[in-house]
């Protein structure tokens, strides 16, 4: 016996051996801040307390977040307290500045571009100088990895003088102006760091011009930011430093905010917000989005090729229900597939097609279908089962029969972008452009153009709107919406085709606790983007 | 021995190419392409097929799969396990950030299992009809059927919330902060040591009872030796051998437990980079996770083999 007890301390010895050889957990620093620099914010005289503020984030960084030629989608709500780019898009679609003074549009179709005039005195975290040398060379990493589709249109990025930059295009679109401010495509970084560092260090460690420097960054834990002294807004940011902390599971999440051991919730579900409103937390939300299914309507053998039966299907869902249920007062049922932040489009007065169950399976007998058919319904094996479920119920009513069709993401991917599917709908999010060009073609537009649905019936001459609407001239070049009266041309053409069945517009959220002030959250067009260096916390 | 050793040594090499093998072929033959994975997250805008072929490329992912196979197993050999997909991260690298964490929190829930579950049993056995023992087979019951993510999500709402008594989620390395890491894993050690400990009371408590109905027990109490060198010294070890076996199988348990432990705890270990991993198809950390668990739970096994030894010397492998 005496020999196990041995041979278990031993193990228990081995254990923290490797752990220590291990070095626990690897930190990834840029340059150390000074404690001077972290007292020096402390006693700065400004009326709003600073504090640490302690963010839940379920988006882990899972690309490089120093690079931002090389970053995915979930990095941004990290990499947005240390990066920012030039140009930001305001809720109403005007372009607003960050980094750039101003701009200039040029809207020729034969020498179309954009000439941005940089603000002088900014500096990286690393000390040196944000100018149009630095833009050039982070437009240059965009080019040379190649993955931002948009800068396929760009004839040329030039440097004008020290601080002016112009993007020409090859031909022109009324909505490449947005270019820089889709995703992480606008985020500037360092050369200098990159030169120094080398990119395997530089993907994983932010030196930008933000107001919040990285201190470190664990993978799959957190990431500690602290604030950046040399900023260039004078007097900000009010927080001393930032601690992101992530969480992907629901529960773990909410009980670490009613812990006290967080301020914010970033992303949060309708759920999460919801019973953290029940328990006294400020929730920050807008409508946004659209939640739709796509019927395989080109494909001649599938009952979806029949309108009356893609009309029947979707006066047969009871929309406010599910918007009711599963959005818990935070989403609204969609009849359009224009989402309410795109003001220019979204009408809240849309007809639309509200539900009717007798509607509905008088359509399907018009359409030859009296007791209904079988068919599936795919949706990504991360989506609310429950949400599925109740369409399944809805759709049953009126006799069309559904089986669930959860496939992990790499093979719904391959539905959505790649062959298609066959009989079936797909449920899906639709993404929102303030410039709804953007996202029409991307979802409706026949390849090459468009990227999706390949069983997607368009009607003959769909494409050709689409294409005139994307050319169409701006009223006003620094409100790059389009034109509003093409785009709800298109959009009207697809709810009279039933190109797709919208089902409801979610909701971005954000919940805080009654001491976090001016977060900026969806004050601007992007739901990622908001203000951090106005952040302050009440004592 | 040392013969043995290296017989199971070679089995256990040859157990790993065909694992390599199958871990390969599987991930390949899943439906859905990394690539397309990886641009559409990146990019709400269109993309040629002539950038998604580049991107291909650089992965190596447009050759034959024999010579992918061949090229990361020569890789592996060398101790390059890849580039990930996503991260960019040298794979081993991260890999050695993540198997001490997980480590750290599986080995203590391991000897936990042991130095609880193994008294329990025998306890059990010893006292047997009594109330203890049913005290100790009930609780082991529900033990071996609780599932781990409930009882995580239990633990944090009761001890994290309503007593306050431990911080709900997160990982500090001890050798940071010493105390604050102690109180982090005691609710993640609790999730995955309770299944080890439960198995091992059942099995221990059997296994107890029937050495204690052997004629070499019935001996040793008609010699008048003390209750305690009767179970101790002639009774325990001899016992110990299926429950050697269970704590074999245990290491498997503990490390698939990690999986969820870490995911609800939001600690960065293996278990919540598998997780992340097979989500995103990426590749190179899902065959070196398979691997690195895989070389754990065969070594496990040899020292289950070994023990056998230790335990019964009329147990001989020449």
């Amino acid at each position: 016996m005496k020999k196990l007890i041995v041979t278990l301390v031993s193990l228990l010895i081995l254990t923290l051996v490797i752990v220590g050889c291990g070095g626990g957990v690897q930190t990834q620093t840029t340059s150390t801040p000074t404690a001077s620099n972290i007292q020096a914010t402390s006693s700065l005289t400004v009326s709003k307390y600073g504090g640490t503020l302690r963010v839940i984030t379920a988006a882990v960084p899972v690309s490089p977040i120093g690079m931002p030629s090389e970053t995915l989608g979930p990095s941004l709500e990290s990499m947005k307290w240390a990066e920012e780019g030039p140009l930001i898009q305001l809720p109403d679609g005007k372009l607003g500045y960050k980094l750039a003074e101003s701009a200039e549009y040029d809207m020729s179709t034969d020498n179309s571009g954009i000439t941005i005039h940089l603000k002088k005195g900014i500096k990286f975290h690393d000390g040196t100088d944000f100018n149009a040398q630095a833009m050039k060379w982070n437009l240059d990493r965009l080019i040379e990895k190649g993955l931002y589709g948009g800068t396929t249109n760009w004839k040329s990025w030039d440097v004008i003088d020290p601080y002016t930059v112009r993007i020409s295009y090859k031909e022109w679109r009324n909505s490449m102006f947005t270019d820089m401010m889709e995703g992480t495509m606008s985020f500037m970084v360092s050369p200098t760091a990159f030169e120094k560092n080398g990119i395997e260090w530089m993907r994983w460690n932010m030196v930008g011009t933000g107001p919040f420097k990285q201190v470190n960054f664990e993978r799959d834990a957190s990431l500690t930011l602290t604030r950046w002294e040399n900023y260039w807004q004078s007097g900000k940011p009010y927080l001393d430093g930032v601690k992101l902390i992530y969480i992907t599971d629901e529960m773990t999440a909410i009980a670490t905010m009613q812990s006290g051991a967080a301020d914010v919730l970033m992303g949060a579900s309708a759920k999460q917000a919801y019973d953290l409103n029940s328990a006294g937390f400020k929730v920050i939300s807008r409508v946004e989005g659209t939640t739709a299914l796509i019927p395989d309507s080109a494909n001649p053998d599938s009952p979806w090729s029949n309108p009356k039966v893609r009309e029947a299907a979707e006066y047969a869902i009871d929309k406010q229900n599910l918007a009711k249920t599963y959005g818990y007062g935070f989403w609204q049922p969609a009849y359009q597939i224009a989402s309410p932040i795109i003001k220019p489009i979204y009408d809240p007065n849309y007809p639309g097609r509200k539900y009717n169950v007798e509607k509905a399976k008088q359509l399907l007998s018009e359409a030859g279908y009296p007791n209904g058919f079988k068919s599936k319904l795919i949706a990504q094996n991360t989506v609310n089962r429950d949400i599925l479920v109740s369409i399944q119920a809805d759709l049953a009513k009126v006799g069309i029969q559904v089986d669930l069709d959860m496939p992990e993401t790499a093979k719904f991917n391959e539905y959505m972008f790649g062959s298609g599917w066959s009989n079936g709908l797909l449920y899906t999010s639709l993404f929102d452009s303030m410039n709804m060009n953007n996202s029409l073609v991307f979802y409706f537009a026949e390849a090459p153009l468009g990227s999706c649905f390949k069983v997607l019936q368009r009607p003959t001459g769909f494409q050709q709107l689409l294409i005139d609407s994307m050319h169409a001239p701006l009223a006003d070049p620094t409100v790059p919406v389009g034109d509003p009266a093409k785009i709800k041309n298109i959009v009207n053409t697809i709810f009279n085709n039933v190109m797709a069945i919208p089902l409801y517009h979610g909701a971005s959220i954000s919940v805080t606790t009654s001491k976090v002030n001016d977060t900026g959250f969806y004050e601007q067009f992007r739901s990622w983007a908001f203000t951090p260096e106005n952040i302050w916390l009440s004592k | 021995m040392v013969t043995f050793i290296i017989r199971r040594l070679i089995q256990s090499a040859i157990v790993l190419i065909l694992v390599t093998i199958l871990v390969f072929l599987a991930l390949r033959l899943l439906p859905g392409d990394p690539v397309r994975m990886y641009l559409t997250s990146n990019s709400m805008q269109e993309l040629s097929e002539e950038q998604i072929e580049a991107v291909r490329r650089e992965f190596g992912l447009n050759k034959p799969l024999v010579m992918q196979y061949f090229e990361w197993i020569g890789g592996v050999v060398r101790g390059d396990l890849g580039i990930s997909i996503l991260t960019r991260v040298p794979v081993a690298q991260e890999i050695a950030r993540r198997v001490p964490i997980t480590l750290y929190i599986g080995i203590i829930s391991f000897i936990i299992g042991l130095i609880l579950g193994i008294p329990a049993g025998v306890i059990g056995a010893v006292r047997r009809g009594t109330w203890i023992d049913s005290l100790i087979t009930t609780l082991a019951n529900i033990g071996i059927t609780i599932p781990v993510f409930w009882l995580g999500i239990l633990l944090i709402y009761f001890l994290g919330l309503y007593l306050k008594l431990l911080p709900v989620m997160g990982y500090t390395s001890p050798f940071t902060d010493f105390w604050m890491s102690i109180k982090q894993i005691i609710m993640p050690v609790i999730c995955l040591a309770l299944f080890p400990i439960a198995g091992n009371a059942r099995q221990a408590r059997s296994s107890m009872l029937e050495v204690m109905r052997q004629d070499y027990i019935r001996t040793a109490w008609a010699k008048g030796l003390r209750e305690r060198a009767i179970i101790m010294r002639h009774a325990l070890k001899n016992g110990l051998i299926p429950i050697v076996t269970l704590s074999g199988m245990g290491v498997g348990t503990i490390l698939g437990g990690s999986v969820f432990v870490e995911t609800v705890f939001a600690i960065p270990g293996m278990g919540r980079l598998a997780v992340t991993s097979v989500l995103n198809q990426d590749y190179p950390y899902v065959q070196a996770i398979t691997l690195i668990i895989s070389i754990m739970v065969l070594l496990s096994n040899l020292l289950v083999d070994i023990a056998y030894g230790w335990l019964d010397p009329r147990i001989r492998y020449e």
